[in-house]
């Protein structure tokens, strides 16, 4: 633990300072937006039919304006959610927040990068609408490419292919605990601080007001993207004929984020730059995934039309 | 509590040990938690397992290509080829007919109308699925994958 907390490379560091001087700390919005996303949530738990998910939603789109309006701020807020966490963790790596917290809390708080993502995806597995429906057999498959217990994986994480039952519990209860548990821990304080409050209820509400997340019903399209944060993932496994090295990909960046507080200065720095590197990838088939590809997985240019 | 300075010893041995005990018997019980509840997960996924029945469809289904469910049956005249819709690469349904292709919507497989694969990411063969005719009821009797 003798390395200095305070390298940051200039960018990232003109970027953070440019951001204190305009928004509270990522951390704090992010904090908030966790909030904002789960009061939405419960909000919205009222009105899902776990039997009929896509009808309960439709309904919802259909006859409620109040309710189409909750959606929007439950799927604005989680949005801002992932974006802020986001920022937080590479603010954080950049001036070696990992030392500042004990090893144990570190490893905690790195179980909540995957555990957002479940989260984050389950969402959109539940609306149950053709997206969500090949994110489930995706996320079903992938689990089924471990070469040991990925058959009691998919069921622990999936439930029943039949129904959503088991994904809604994780996504209303088990996994937002963790989320939630792990983050007050890190946090050291349980309500978010007022003015993050205000700043990422404000965001989400201008959002919602301006966009309101689709329902895709089945037969429209060839092509379905995946959410716009899975996009990368989803261009890989395009490119991937052993699925499964994408999560032995993914795999190992959990561990060098949970093993990051016991490394020398140089390891350190080595495997930051390996998760930049994963990272940046990942930006760069994002790219590729949202604007250079077309119906029937044709590649296009994002100038060239249809 | 005993008092002094071999007292306080003996007491924190005493406590290490008490310590030491609990650990086991905490340790042994999640063990035996994770053991009922993995016989549990698996006894599920066992019945989910033998759920899975024969599916029956109408024996005049179209000439070409019908997809049902997680089944494509792929007609010719009065013979009829049946496969499992499953993509081979992650287990996306297949529900798409493109020109003389059949289309994995999720990551682009292409695979030709009698299932075999095409381009990638898939590197095998839809699964063929065993079928009966049963000339009585008019009906196609599809086994479900083993």
């Amino acid at each position: 633990m003798n390395r200095p907390p305070n390298q940051k490379p200039s960018f990232i560091k003109g970027f953070f300072n440019s951001w204190a001087y305009l928004f509270p700390p990522p951390g704090l919005l992010t904090h908030a937006a966790l909030f904002l996303a789960i009061g939405s949530g419960i909000a919205l738990s009222f009105v899902y039919d776990v039997n009929r998910p896509f009808d309960s939603l439709q309904v919802l789109a259909l006859g409620n304006q109040g309710g189409i309006f909750i959606r929007a701020v439950h799927y604005w807020s989680s949005q801002l959610f992932l974006v802020l966490a986001a920022f937080h963790v590479i603010d954080q790596l950049s001036k070696n927040g990992e030392l500042e917290v004990s090893r144990g809390l570190w490893v905690r708080v790195s179980f909540i990068v995957p555990l957002v993502l479940f989260l984050m995806i389950s969402g959109f597995i539940l609306k149950g609408d053709r997206g969500g429906i090949l994110a489930r057999q995706v996320l079903e498959g992938l689990l089924g490419t471990l070469p040991a217990g990925g058959d009691i994986l998919r069921f622990l994480f999936l439930g029943s292919p039949h129904n959503f039952q088991l994904i809604f519990i994780h996504h209303v209860a088990t996994t937002t605990l963790f989320v939630l548990i792990f983050t007050l821990e890190h946090d050291g304080r349980i309500w978010p601080e007022w003015r993050s409050v205000v700043y990422v209820t404000a965001c989400s509400m201008i959002l919602s007001s301006l966009r309101t997340p689709v329902l895709r019903p089945e037969g429209l399209e060839i092509y379905v993207k995946g959410p716009w944060y899975f996009v990368g993932l989803q261009e890989m496994l395009h490119w991937a004929s052993r699925p499964g090295w994408i999560l032995v990909l993914g795999g190992a960046v959990f561990f060098v984020l949970c093993v990051l507080p016991l490394a020398s200065e140089r390891v350190s720095k080595a495997l930051k730059r390996f998760m930049t590197g994963v990272f940046l990838a990942y930006l760069g088939m994002s790219v590729v995934g949202w604007f250079f590809r077309g119906g029937d997985w044709q590649r296009v240019v994002p100038w060239g039309g249809p | 509590m005993p008092k002094g300075h071999g007292g306080e010893e003996s007491w924190r041995k005493e406590g290490n040990g008490r310590r030491r005990f609990l650990r086991w018997i905490g340790g042994g019980l999640l063990g035996l938690i994770a053991l009922f509840f993995g016989s549990m997960v698996k006894r599920k996924l066992y019945r989910l397992k033998s759920e899975q029945h024969p599916v029956r469809l109408p024996l005049d289904l179209p000439q070409g290509v019908t997809f049902h469910e997680d089944i494509i049956i792929n007609r010719d005249g009065n013979s009829y080829r049946t496969m499992s819709a499953r993509c081979n690469h992650l287990g996306c349904i297949v529900d798409r007919k493109e020109g003389e292709h059949l289309v994995c919507p999720c990551h682009g497989s292409r695979y030709s109308l009698d299932g075999r694969v095409l381009n990638g990411p898939a590197t095998h063969d839809l699964v063929c699925l065993h079928h009966r005719i049963n000339a009585k009821e008019k009906s196609l009797i599809i086994e479900p994958p083993a």
